[in-house]
């Protein structure tokens, strides 16, 4: 209970601090509630997470365990007194107006309602159930299941954002895993999940003033965020435990805010304004995954070009305030706050702030950890050659159903999206002045940066491509907003049909998963996972060994994530240095303090002959188990000082 | 008036153009596509049981 209201406290007293930062840093923005509503989920999101931050370093530094529910939630609101306090003191009268009027859009007509709502329904059908299906499961997305769920409760038990060097996988920037352990202190497991889905509608958010900037109408504009709430990977990642849609909004945000810095900013506030917000916005970025310092790094570059070519630009004016460039400053202020610590953290612990990641330049290798070759060494490569360039059209996949949280983007991809970039390349009506054709550039720039990496390293899977595919759809707002006015007819049928499609393909899958579940009565925790059920009622610090699949690492943390599990990833880290070995001995089970062991496919009894044990589950003579699937089996391990315990 | 005349029959001919080539890459996507493929087989498969 105290964690749910800790929580509250601690989103309320963000979203208050996050109400206040953007009033002051976007004073005037009547005309613009797409910026604000970016600004305004960027800024709740950013505090949420340099709050823990804050506790995360001082834990670190005095070894103390102090990243506690209760303690975030008063530092938030410790914040958000001080910036009433500040906000209090501040002159009135003082603030410098600045407009964030989105300039002189081409094709800026009323929605055609008809276009709007065609394209709405299907999409809002498809949430509806996708929310109506994460509300009764607990979290199921594989990874998620595998290591980011893990690593949450990891923090919440621990009660500090512990580096764990024996698991790399625990080892890497996490703003994401931090985000839902949020959540996660609740207690309850639909949360987590479903904590994805305001990520995803901010992304949207920012998609349609991404494309009013770049000069579509507000019927395109809402297309291309309905189109990215209907992309297969954006969808399925909105209720999941997968870290690439929280990326990618920030840094889609980023990429916003510098469009806009581009594009039409006059004044010196404005641009200090728009740069603080995208440094912001990136450092969220930067602190979630690896693979998004490369994307920022494109983005630094596209900074600098507007720097550069806004100081020739301001030169043609009669007198450019120095203050104007100031910008940069800003930008590179505030990238840290939402990044730092991770880096601090590995670099604290092992001297390389990069850890795990080991970098290899030019036959050097800087740094300790894991080599990318064996961080990517479980990934398959369905995109080889011409194959990955026409990924829209083919969407191949090698196993299972193929829309997921990692593959597909849907039938208006391949209609829209494409196509759209190359006509917002063609078009030159749309972008008269100076700024606005700076603004197309960068945009063009970050699609360019993109491709590039997504044909040389990003092609690993589709999903590491998402900031490619989600620019691309801001992209094609234009064409959708030309089309929609001037061949309405057609362009409903097109929009609506290739949403409802897409609608259709991406809910298939958890439609049919929902329903077996219903039908066959197999709504709880044990039963969806396909685990017995006396791991959610174990005694609180039990320790159980995961000598089963690596999806098996959340679920038997059990049903108040009360036991102790020794993961697939420690496992492996202890066989490697000779532990843990087949069969288990005693002294070993002794020496890890191990109560349970969860297997699945082994045929042997996992013990030496030296080990007690009783066999408490056996799924092998089970009519209801389908042939197919693997046998479970449960041991107890037996020893005088474990046996009073057992499941009650 | 003629030169917007004919400014109106270019634009026009671009949308219909435009429009031509999206309905012809919907097409692609729907011949093409793997998920599309295995989407239909699964719905036969389950208009199959029901």
């Amino acid at each position: 209970m105290s964690s749910i209201l800790s929580l509250l406290v601690l989103l309320v007293s963000a979203l208050w601090a996050a109400r206040r930062i953007v009033a002051f840093v976007l004073p005037t923005a009547s005309s613009d509630r797409a910026s604000r509503v970016a600004a305004f989920g960027t800024v709740s999101v950013a505090w949420c997470l340099v709050a823990t931050h804050l506790l995360g370093i001082v834990s670190e530094l005095f070894d103390a365990t102090l990243v506690r529910m209760p303690l975030i939630a008063a530092l938030s609101v410790v914040g958000a007194a001080a910036l009433a306090i500040a906000r209090r003191k501040r002159p009135a009268g003082n603030s410098q107006e600045i407009s964030s009027d989105p300039g002189r859009p081409a094709y800026r007509v009323a929605p055609t309602s008809r276009v709007w709502l065609v394209a709405l329904v299907p999409v809002a059908v498809l949430h509806a159930g996708l929310i109506f299906d994460a509300a009764l499961r607990p979290p199921t997305s594989f990874d998620g299941l595998y290591y980011h769920l893990p690593l949450m409760f990891e923090w919440l038990h621990g009660g500090r954002l512990e580096l764990v060097p024996e698991v790399w996988k625990f080892c890497l920037p996490a703003n994401s895993e931090l985000w839902q352990m949020l959540f996660a202190s609740t207690g309850i497991e639909p949360l987590i999940d479903l904590s994805m889905a305001p990520i995803g509608v901010l992304l949207a958010t920012i998609v349609l003033a991404t494309a009013l900037q770049l000069g579509a109408g507000s019927t395109g504009a809402r297309l291309a965020a309905l189109f990215t709430l209907a992309c297969p990977i954006v969808a399925l990642q909105m209720y999941s435990s997968y870290t690439d849609l929280f990326g990618t909004t920030f840094l889609m945000g980023g990429l916003y805010w510098l469009i806009r810095l581009a594009r039409s900013t006059p004044q010196p506030r404005q641009r200090i304004a728009c740069a603080a917000l995208a440094g912001l916005s990136l450092g969220v970025a930067v602190g979630t995954k690896f693979q998004f310092l490369a994307w920022t790094a494109c983005l630094l570059l596209l900074a600098a070009i507007i720097f550069v070519v806004q100081i020739r630009m301001d030169r043609t004016g009669n007198t450019a305030p120095p203050a104007l460039r100031l910008w940069p400053l800003a930008l590179l202020a505030t990238l840290p706050l939402a990044a730092t610590f991770w880096y601090f953290r590995s670099y604290y612990h092992t001297g390389w702030p990069l850890y795990p990641l080991q970098v290899r330049i030019a036959g050097h290798v800087f740094g300790s950890g894991v080599p990318l070759e064996g961080a990517t060494r479980d990934i398959r490569v369905p995109l080889e050659g011409l194959s990955a360039l026409l990924y829209p059209w083919f969407e191949p996949k090698y196993s299972g159903y193929n829309y997921s949280v990692g593959n597909g983007l849907g039938p208006q991809f391949a209609v829209f999206a494409v196509l759209g970039a190359v006509y917002f390349l063609a078009r030159r009506r749309l972008f008269a002045t100076c700024g606005e054709r700076l603004a197309k550039w960068v945009m063009l720039g970050f699609i360019g940066c993109g491709i590039a990496m997504f044909f040389t390293v990003l092609h690993l899977h589709p999903r590491y491509g998402l900031p490619l595919w989600v620019a691309a759809f801001a992209a094609s707002a234009a064409l959708a907003g030309v089309l929609s006015r001037l061949a309405p007819r057609s362009t409903t049928v097109l929009a609506g049909g290739t949403l409802t499609l897409a609608a259709a393909m991406i809910g298939l899958w958890p439609a049919k998963l929902l329903l077996g579940r219903v039908r066959d009565g197999a709504l709880s925790r044990a039963k969806t996972y396909e685990m017995p059920e006396l791991f959610d009622r174990l005694p609180r610090g039990t320790v159980v060994l995961n000598l089963g699949p690596h999806g098996m690492n959340y679920p038997l943390l059990g049903a108040d994530r009360q036991n102790r599990v020794i993961d697939t990833m420690r496992v492996l880290h202890y066989r490697e240095r000779g532990r843990l070995q087949l069969p288990l001995s005693a002294h070993e089970l002794d020496e890890y303090a191990i109560e349970y062991v969860y297997t699945r496919g082994a045929s042997a009894v996992p013990f030496s002959a030296d080990v007690t044990y009783e066999a408490v589950y056996d799924d092998e003579r089970d009519p209801r188990r389908v042939a197919s699937t693997a046998p479970t089996r449960v041991y107890r391990v037996l020893r005088p000082r474990f046996a009073m315990k057992g499941p009650s | 008036m003629p030169a917007t005349e004919s400014k109106r029959r270019r634009e026009t001919g671009r949308v219909r153009l435009l429009s031509l080539l999206a309905w012809t890459s919907f097409a692609a996507f729907l011949i093409s596509s793997e998920s599309f493929r295995r989407f239909c087989h699964e719905l036969t498969r389950l208009a199959g049981k029901l």
